[in-house]
């Protein structure tokens, strides 16, 4: 695992793509460090990092956007799979490469504070566990974004699904805002999710008669408990889309609270991911 | 050393690899023949533990490569079709980095990477990114990084498509040196390649096993009918007449020659017994003189034709 995470590593500040990563993150952490405590002279750093969440909307795709597929496309993968390296140590080697490139401008982040604290007196605590909370969020935003490139061989290919995914977790609570009002857009809701879900089924499985059932299934339950139990349907769609939204979830640091289960829920999603990645690597052998 | 059994492998409803036995014995060359798409592809990444198979098994010196693939991946090196390699390392990282997955010694390292690099000759290209050499050169990269850890068997997808002339016979002369520390196994779609380095030959075509055998064997199998080519100074009409009454059979050819005022004449006989001396004298008898006259028997590539055409009968 040291090897393939130290070659992925090298790999990223090889090209440009490590130091456009880097360079970009340090551009807008600067921004809005100086419009927030400098110019508008706001003693919270916190605000900083909620208020630049969503650049990582961007800067996810560019960074995990070839991380897995690249390896497909060079044919690399047969080199590691011929050496009984286990998909897990590919996985996790990669995974942690990421993380030190993101920890980079993260690391350079943290003397803001402490330069700031010379001017005025600055609420520390709430400022790091924010800064911590807006790499969690990187962080389980960069396995969803593995998991992406781990589908496909072309980086573009990886880069517009992990987009697609994540902005889903971006506007996930302004859904939540328009779709629960009412029984019926709930309903309309869960049939989109129900569909996408039978789309990956058919795309693992090959076989439109499995997929098909499972979409009807799923359909029949979520109908189903349209007409039984209206109230559930509304309570249970805005929960899916509360725990789908990734990018809010980091809010809880903001506002001064270190929140465990918040930690959990990203290590969670972070988990979660990379199993899938494995899964996906193991299924192109298997497959 | 490596032993395959009844390996199936199936996409959907399409069959890549069916139903093919073998066995891989030590210090020979063995050549896996077959036109593109025959399944030898497919074959070699299931042998190498890159691919699952569908049924069958597969035992590298007794070890099962799914079911144990670190001890059987000890023994393998495998060169995939394209040389995988990562264009923006160089070649002395690159190998440093496969003898780290190959679990090399890390004091033993450097060491080794030098002398793997001596052998594949690139030792003066070895701090070169692999993106900025040729494709001669990459490919010795790529088969550089299948001998790292100095496995017994390598294993080597079409190791000359898409080299210059040149290129694959320094290939290949490098591929017969490997062979006298290990056991090689190649495969290509190129006959002359397979008849010139290889001992052994495996003959692969839509998925199916049509020969296994020795070139000798597979030459003299299907060498029974012999063909005797003659020039010969006369007209067609006289040598047709003449061959009609012959006591040499009814098969022949004649064509136009580039010789002056002589035709190319081209004789089969169904015995396996040389008839160049009364062929000689009968034409001499006539009065045509012969001026070139060469026997030739079946190529591999008449051979490989007719092997698989019959397993379509």
């Amino acid at each position: 695992m040291a090897a393939i995470y130290k070659r992925e590593l090298q790999s990223y500040f090889m090209g440009i793509i490590g130091y456009v990563f880097v360079a970009f993150l340090l551009v807008i952490f600067g921004i809005y460090t100086a419009t927030i405590c400098l110019t508008s002279k706001y003693a919270n750093f916190e605000y900083v990092p909620y208020a630049m969440k969503y650049v990582f909307l961007i800067t996810t795709p560019i960074l995990s956007m070839r991380v897995l597929s690249e390896e497909r496309k060079l044919n690399t993968d047969k080199l590691l799979f011929s050496t009984a390296v286990e998909s897990y140590k590919i996985v996790f080697g990669k995974y942690l490469a990421m993380l030190t490139v993101m920890a980079i401008p993260f690391i350079v982040t943290c003397a803001y504070p402490v330069i700031l604290s010379k001017y005025g007196k600055v609420p520390m605590l709430t400022a790091y566990s924010s800064i911590f909370g807006l790499f969690l969020m990187g962080a389980a935003l960069l396995a969803i974004g593995m998991f992406s490139s781990s589908l496909t061989d072309s980086q573009i290919v990886a880069a517009a699904i992990c987009f697609g995914m994540i902005l889903a977790a971006y506007l996930a609570n302004d859904i939540t805002g328009l779709v629960s009002k009412t029984v019926f857009s709930a309903l309309i809701g869960y049939t989109v999710i129900v569909l996408i879900i039978g789309g990956i089924t058919r795309y693992v499985s090959k076989s439109w008669s499995f997929a098909g059932s499972i979409v009807l299934l799923f359909e029949i339950l979520v109908v189903g408990i349209y007409f039984i139990k209206p109230s559930l349907e509304v309570s249970s769609f805005s929960g899916l889309l509360g725990t789908i939204a990734v990018f809010d979830k980091m809010d809880t640091f903001k506002n001064g609270v270190f929140d465990i289960s918040t930690v959990i829920y990203y290590l969670s999603v972070i988990g979660v991911f990379s199993f899938f990645s494995i899964q996906s690597l193991e299924k192109r052998r298997w497959g | 050393m490596i032993e395959v059994r009844n390996l199936v492998k199936r996409y959907d409803d399409y069959l890549a690899v069916d139903d093919i036995s073998f066995d891989i014995e030590e210090g020979k060359i063995y050549g896996f023949l077959g036109p593109n798409g025959a399944g030898k592809s497919t074959t070699l990444n299931m042998m190498t533990g890159c691919l699952s198979s569908t049924e069958g098994t597969i035992k590298i010196m007794g070890h099962d490569i799914y079911e144990e693939p670190k001890e059987a991946k000890k023994y393998i090196g495998y060169l995939p079709e394209l040389p995988p390699i990562y264009p923006d390392m160089t070649a002395r990282e690159y190998l440093k980095f496969v003898a780290q997955l190959k679990h090399i010694p890390k004091k033993e390292i450097d060491g080794h990477v030098e002398e793997v690099m001596k052998k594949a000759r690139i030792d003066h290209v070895a701090d070169r990114q692999m993106k900025q050499l040729s494709k001669g050169y990459r490919q010795r990269c790529g088969i550089a990084q299948a001998i790292v850890g100095y496995p017994k068997i390598i294993i080597l997808d079409e190791p000359t498509v898409g080299l210059d002339p040149l290129q694959m016979v320094e290939i290949r002369e490098w591929i017969k040196e490997l062979a006298q520390e290990h056991t090689i196994i190649l495969s290509s779609h190129i006959l002359t390649e397979i008849s010139a380095i290889c001992d052994r030959v495996i003959i692969i075509n839509k998925g199916k096993l049509y020969a296994d055998d020795t070139i000798e064997n597979l030459d003299h199998m299907l060498s029974k009918t012999n063909r005797l080519s003659l020039t010969v100074v006369a007209r067609e009409a006289n040598v047709r007449s003449l061959l009609k009454d012959s006591p040499f059979g009814s098969s022949f050819e004649i064509n136009p020659s580039e010789e002056k005022n002589a035709v190319d004449v081209s004789i089969d006989f169904e015995k396996e017994e040389d008839l160049r001396a009364e062929v000689f004298m009968y034409f001499a008898k006539a009065g045509y003189p012969i001026i070139k006259m060469n026997y030739d028997k079946k190529s591999l590539e008449e051979i490989f034709s007719s092997i698989t055409q019959q397993g379509e009968k």
